[in-house]
């Protein structure tokens, strides 16, 4: 039956899973011209310095990258089936409500963490290619918030669709909104590196709520 | 007779607005069920309960033994639901929608779907998204045909479709329920087509009971009388063997359910000259409104 | 399983109400509170200093603009010799404008100095370049069981330099890995110090590059608490080297035998109080400025005190704003901070004022039962008022948003009203 569900997904997202994972190649290639320019014209040792002492960020494209991939994905995946009352497809299939959603978000958030994960390989490459290890390990610290990002900015997303009362869907949308700035409001490298581990814990916080928007469209009625 | 749908006592409302008060019925198993009602008598409400997708403020449903809102997995894969507008899977074609749902269902039956879909003469590979209404019409029919359930729940089935695929529509129902026994209960705004159509109902208004029964038994036992307007039938109303009244400019129809003498005493008791009253012959649609109201 | 849905969403909205609401507040309601820059005058041998009482000295006397100037002759220097009254001698020792401008300098640490992420690469400049000024290397460092030079070309490691400077360090008895590092790879000060370093036994290096070659020096200086900062700064009077920033005290390293000079402190806390030192030919002056005190100490050439001063900073026009702050929310998740380079999330409490939170939360708590009974007619469950005597204002937005679980209606039903089709 997850054998189903999965086909479904994939039938969603066959098509538009390619246009984040473009994002993505875009700002790497953006990034690998700047450090290429900056090597080129100024020299190696001007981009060494820009980077590791002056703290400038010239892979910063890649900040939204895993918001937009986190809302692409969770778009097309909920508003097919989500519009319409078409949930109560999902929810007279003969299988138990909570794993058939979770089973979507579980799909949605892998495909997340894929973008995420070439765009983590991808930036590591290029500051490797001109940069060593200390360099490497910096930037994805720096980088990790803003792919954190699209945990809550997917769960946000899926929960403001799936909700059936519009102040709800608002109130869910502002506070993921409010967050998901938090998580990118700095483009300090390694600014976030005692309180990642909160911020990480804290994304957790969106996971239960989505049952809670499944639950109310199930029982139907006021919210 | 075992009861594939039983509700008790149930109520509901939004707000202030009572829409169900205390509606009690019962499906058994086998035959045509039809769910009737005017808009806003409560219908949609109690279809919604049917399928587990409103909870009522009280009372009880139950759905093939289950609480209608708790139904376990297993059983639902017996319950083939038609949603209000067909809606489906937009984004899947006719192929991948059938792929899809046959693994939900181990009494899935592939032929069915396909020979109903295949007089569609539309690409398998279309999709659902991007068919007329009708079309879809055929698509949801032929999934919940193969799912091959205990019990089909088919909400105003008919919204949408144009009187050719409407007769489709109910010419494969019909021939599926007659071969295979299945229990449908179905609700629909277009209600002469229910006349050939269903074997029970029950009419609500205003989220009460009308009506509950056979139709046959209903459509024999339940008479229309018209008699032309006078002072004293202006001033009658239901009671008695009166269920219903519609009065017009020159005349007014009393609906009851007895014969041409028993009215007619009852009339003539009430000082209302009957020598020019008469009986009126009833389509199914006529009593229906005569039972409900027009307004 | 819901239940536990619904704790979640309300610990969403809390969450996220707790991050954001304070600091709106405390924007939209921000007064300045600007405490006076302390400056010693060596002429009125007390402090001065320019507050919105106008221009005074630690003793309240009114300054006038001009005595006010005349008062810190090395500070207003280019006023005063545009006025031509610019002291020949002050305190009775001759002094010249040349030599006030050379003798001032200025080093400042606050908490955003010291907590500050580390890249971990550094670069260490030659300091006896063949040319007038200083160059960039062609090279970056980094400290690990040696240190790593790492060449910027090709993005490889220089064994040979590497070998030599950890040779170099070690023979100088310095025990990696590196503690604490500072220096400042800047080609455009005047000359280049290196580095200084903390050794994994506290001891204080001192490392240079001299015409390609090591230069560590152990300075024998041991700390007893560990280093959090080391602040170089190069300035043409080579009186000291920088600052050495410790958990409770702030040192002067001293160019004269890599002497630690403690500065008078009280209570220093490197992650709340900003510490400056200014030079003048006559005086050092210290101050600490904490949250609530500004604490000058005068002291002379040999780093003697001669006069302190010390006044609370005024947080009369923050009071209301407060108390506010208060009666509106119990606590608050801070993201920024003022102290702080890195990206905080920490709980803060409001506890300034116990008994306005108390009456804020008692507030929140009553008007949730009020609209609670409007609503449903019944009166809230004992955890529903507990989330609310700890979260308040954040609890009751978050209880009226997300609702009940096992009614089909919530409080804001009373003003939303879900568009339900009824049959």
């Amino acid at each position: 039956m997850f054998a189903a569900l999965a086909y479904k997904e994939w039938l969603k997202l066959r098509l538009v899973f390619w246009v984040p994972l473009g994002a993505v190649f875009v700002a790497l290639g953006l990034a690998l011209v700047g450090f290429r320019h900056v090597n080129e014209i100024i020299g190696s040792t001007m981009l060494w310095y820009d980077v590791a002492l002056l703290d400038k960020v010239f892979y910063s494209d890649l900040k939204y990258v895993a918001v937009f991939a986190a809302l692409w994905f969770a778009l097309f995946q909920f508003v097919p089936e989500c519009t319409g009352k078409r949930l109560r497809l999902l929810f007279h299939l003969p299988v138990p409500r909570r794993s058939a959603v979770y089973f979507m978000v579980g799909v949605g958030m892998s495909c997340v963490v894929a973008v995420c994960l070439v765009a983590a390989i991808g930036v590591a490459c290029i500051v490797g290619a001109f940069m060593p290890v200390e360099a490497v390990r910096t930037v994805l610290f720096t980088c990790t918030p803003w792919f954190l990002a699209g945990i809550p900015a997917y769960l946000g997303t899926v929960l403001m669709i799936m909700e059936p009362a519009w102040p709800h869907k608002f109130l869910h949308g502002a506070a993921t909104a409010l967050f998901v700035h938090e998580l990118t409001t700095t483009s300090m490298q390694g600014a976030y590196e005692y309180s990642l581990p909160i911020y990480a814990l804290a994304c957790l916080l969106w996971v239960l709520p989505i049952e809670l928007a499944a639950f109310r469209f199930k029982r139907g009625g006021a919210w | 007779m075992e009861s594939i749908i039983s509700c008790r006592d149930l109520r509901h409302g939004y707000g202030e607005k009572v829409v169900l008060d205390g509606l009690n019925f019962d499906v058994e198993e086998g035959g045509i069920f039809g769910l009737l009602g005017k808009n806003g008598a409560g219908k949609t409400t109690t279809i919604n309960i049917l399928m587990g997708f409103l909870r009522p403020l009280s009372g009880e449903c139950r759905v093939l033994g289950e609480p209608s809102h708790g139904i376990r997995p297993e059983v639902r894969r017996d319950i083939g639901l038609l949603h209000e507008k067909f809606i489906q899977y937009d984004f899947m074609s006719i192929k991948e929608i059938e792929r899809f749902h046959s693994r939900f269902y181990p009494k899935w039956e592939r032929g069915v779907f396909f020979d109903l879909v295949s007089r569609l003469e539309v690409s398998h590979d279309r999709r659902i998204g991007r068919m007329s209404c009708g079309q879809r019409s055929q698509v949801v029919l032929g999934l919940i045909m193969a799912q091959n359930p205990k019990l089909m729940i088919l909400d105003d089935y008919s919204m949408g479709l144009d009187v050719g695929y409407r007769r489709l529509f109910l010419d494969f129902l019909q021939e599926y329920v007659r071969e295979r026994g299945t229990t449908v209960l179905l609700t629909s705004h277009v209600v002469q087509d229910l006349d050939k159509l269903i074997d029970r109902m029950i009419i609500i208004q205003q989220g009460k009971v009308l009506v509950q029964g056979r139709k046959d038994e209903f459509l024999a036992s339940f008479r229309q009388f018209r008699l032309p307007s006078s002072e004293a039938l202006d001033r009658l109303g239901t009671g008695g063997p009166v269920v219903a009244l519609e009065r017009e400019r020159s005349a007014t129809s009393v609906f009851g359910y007895c014969g041409r003498a028993e009215m007619a005493a009852h009339l003539s008791g009430l000082g209302i000259p009957v020598e020019d009253m008469a009986g009126v012959p009833m389509e199914f649609e006529d009593a229906f409104i005569g039972i409900t109201g027009k307004y | 399983m819901v239940t536990f849905a619904r704790i979640s969403a309300i610990s969403v909205i809390v969450f996220v109400l707790a991050m954001v609401l304070p600091g709106l507040f405390a924007k939209a309601t921000s007064v300045r509170i600007q405490a006076p820059i302390l400056y010693y005058s060596p002429v009125l041998e007390r402090f001065v200093m320019q507050g919105k009482n106008g221009m005074v000295d630690d003793q309240g006397n009114t300054l006038t603009r001009h005595r006010y100037m005349r008062s810190l002759p090395f500070l207003y220097r280019a006023n005063l010799v545009k006025w031509g009254q610019f002291p020949k001698e002050v305190a009775g020792v001759p002094v010249t404008s040349g030599e006030a401008l050379r003798q001032m300098q200025f080093l400042r640490i606050s908490p955003r100095d010291i907590n500050v992420p580390s890249f971990g690469l550094h670069m260490l400049l030659e300091s006896e370049p063949e040319g007038a000024t200083l160059e960039m290397a062609t090279d970056m460092f980094r400290l690990g069981a040696g240190i790593e030079f790492l060449r910027c070309g090709d993005n490889t490691l220089d064994r040979e330099k590497s070998e030599r400077f950890t040779k170099a360090m070690l023979k100088a008895g310095f025990t990696f890995p590196a503690r604490s590092i500072g220096g400042t790879p800047d080609v455009r000060k005047p000359f280049d110090w290196g580095y200084f370093l903390v050794d994994a036994t506290n001891t204080l290096f001192h490392l240079r590059m001299v015409r390609g070659k090591p230069l560590c020096i152990n300075t024998g200086r041991r700390f007893d608490q560990p280093v959090r900062s080391i602040l170089v700064s190069e300035h043409e009077r080579k009186e000291f080297y920088g600052m050495v920033i410790t958990e409770s005290d702030v040192y002067v390293l001293s160019c004269d035998g890599y002497k630690l000079i403690r500065l008078p402190l009280s209570h220093y806390d490197p992650d709340r109080d900003m510490i400056m030192l200014l030079t003048s030919p006559l005086n050092r002056v210290v101050q600490q400025r904490t949250p609530v005190v500004v604490r000058g100490t005068a002291l002379d050439n040999q780093w003697q005190p001669v006069r302190e001063y010390s006044f609370g900073v005024d947080r009369g026009p923050k009071e209301q704003r407060e108390k506010l702050s208060c009666l509106l929310f119990p606590f608050k998740l801070e993201t920024v901070s003022p102290y702080t380079r890195f990206k905080p999330l920490v709980f803060a409490g409001f506890y300034a004022w116990p008994w306005w939170t108390a009456a804020g939360v008692l507030v929140c708590i009553c008007l949730y039962i009020v609209l609670y009974r409007l609503r449903f007619r019944s009166t809230p469950s004992v955890w529903e008022l507990g989330l609310l005597a700890v979260t308040g204002l954040y609890g009751l937005v978050a209880l009226l948003a997300v609702g009940r679980v096992n009614s089909s209606a919530c409080i804001f039903t009373l003003v939303v009203r879900r568009r339900a089709r009824m049959g």
